[in-house]
């Protein structure tokens, strides 16, 4: 079963998102007006943009900067790290006001700093070694300012321009799991969702092999389409099939 | 529709003050490698001894140092963005949703900086695309109508739970 039976296959197979978004909504166009207007749009959008970027195919519906806007919002506000320097700044703060109060009070206060401390002098081996932790806390703190980070919702396109909306990682991984399971052979599907690409790692139960994958890619990026997923993933398909 | 610059500024402003103080402790450890780290002056208190002004100042320093970083703490916490629930958004998205299958638990929350936070659970079997399209196209300014607030930015979290 495992191990030598389990053959994998890995086919990249770099289905953007839009280009499989097209044949999708040319299908639905005869369904009804919506499958017909998306299909316009998706094509105005296409045409605009050159058939060779056919990622953001959204781009027809709500243009790159609803896109961005939606990002924007949903990006990490990086909260942990701030409630940690925020805590440890205002307990040093208020111990710092305590002491110098109690200086000016006159009142000497409950503690003192230790000798090993007073007796420190600037050749001591501690002291670059400190001043080099502060550095790099420092430089740490700046790049999570600065460093944008990866949205904890992943962003959809939509086309009121006040609303921000996002689908959480497990939902999306769950929908697209779902989305392959729907085609035919296919036992089990797994999604991990990884900085650029999604895998889908496919269990089958058919001797089929090229004409599945590229199935299960289809309906995955169908699907990201579908629900207008803003962002530049390339889904990876792998075929994990039960031994012969 | 602008994110919250609040933690990031404070955090670079931090960053950058732990790297000055670093390089400055190096510098001064170059400088003069004999001398003691904290001199004798400072521990005893003798060093303010002609200034009156200085402990004052540096109380009040260290106070307003300590308030701001508490403000900013309990902002981090959390504190004005959770917002209340509105029973009359909760209701009317949920009428806004009436007619798809599969939905789960909906939240409605109205933020004081005048947000509104939209939270939707959804069952596998819901068709998410439909609630998407449905979300975006109505429902929304529908709730905002309700709630009374006609320009709202709307974050709506999308959730799809395991059954």
């Amino acid at each position: 079963m495992s191990g030598k039976g389990e053959r994998l296959m890995s086919v990249v197979q770099g289905i953007l998102a839009g280009s499989s978004a097209r044949s999708a909504r040319g299908a639905g166009s005869g369904s009804g007006a919506e499958g017909a207007e998306g299909a316009a749009s998706a094509g105005s959008g296409t045409g605009a943009e050159g058939a060779g970027d056919g990622r953001d195919a959204k781009g027809g519906r709500s243009g790159t900067g609803g896109r961005r806007s939606a990002v924007r919002v949903l990006r990490p506000g990086r909260t942990p790290a701030a409630v940690v320097v925020a805590a440890v700044i205002a307990l040093l703060g208020w111990v710092l006001t305590a002491v110098v109060v109690a200086v000016m009070l006159g009142v000497s206060p409950p503690w003192r700093l230790p000798p090993r401390l007073l007796n420190l002098t600037a050749a001591d081996p501690a002291v670059p070694a400190a001043a080099a932790g502060m550095i790099v806390c420092g430089a740490g703190l700046v790049a999570l300012a600065l460093v944008p980070g990866r949205p904890r919702l992943v962003p959809l396109g939509c086309r009121d321009p006040l609303l921000a909306m996002g689908l959480t990682r497990t939902g999306l991984r769950r929908t697209l799991a779902a989305s392959a399971r729907e085609v035919e052979h296919v036992r089990r599907a797994d999604v991990h969702i990884l900085r650029r690409r999604i895998e889908v790692a496919v269990v089958a139960d058919a001797d089929t092999t090229g004409a599945l994958l590229r199935e299960v890619g289809a309906a995955v990026g169908d699907r990201l389409a579908g629900l207008g997923v803003q962002s530049r993933h390339e889904v990876v398909v792998r075929l994990r099939r039960r031994g012969s | 529709m602008g994110p919250r610059w609040g933690n990031r500024i404070g955090l670079c402003l931090v960053g950058l003050a732990l790297v000055a103080g670093g390089f400055g402790l190096l510098s001064a450890a170059r400088g003069r490698p004999g001398a003691a780290l904290i001199g004798k002056s400072v521990v005893d208190a003798s060093v303010v001894d002609g200034k009156p002004w200085a402990l004052p100042l540096l109380a009040g320093a260290a106070m307003s140092l300590a308030l701001v970083a508490t403000r900013w703490l309990v902002l981090a916490l959390g504190w004005g963005r959770v917002g209340s629930r509105t029973g009359a958004g909760i209701a009317m998205l949920g009428v806004a949703l009436k007619g798809i299958d599969g939905i789960g638990r909906i939240s409605v929350r109205l933020v004081r900086d005048g947000r509104l936070r939209v939270s939707v659970s959804l069952q596998r079997s819901a068709d998410l695309r439909q609630v998407i399209r449905r979300l975006d196209e109505s429902a929304i300014s529908r709730v905002r109508r309700a709630v009374g607030r006609d320009d709202a930015l709307a974050v709506v979290r999308l959730h799809v739970r395991r059954r």
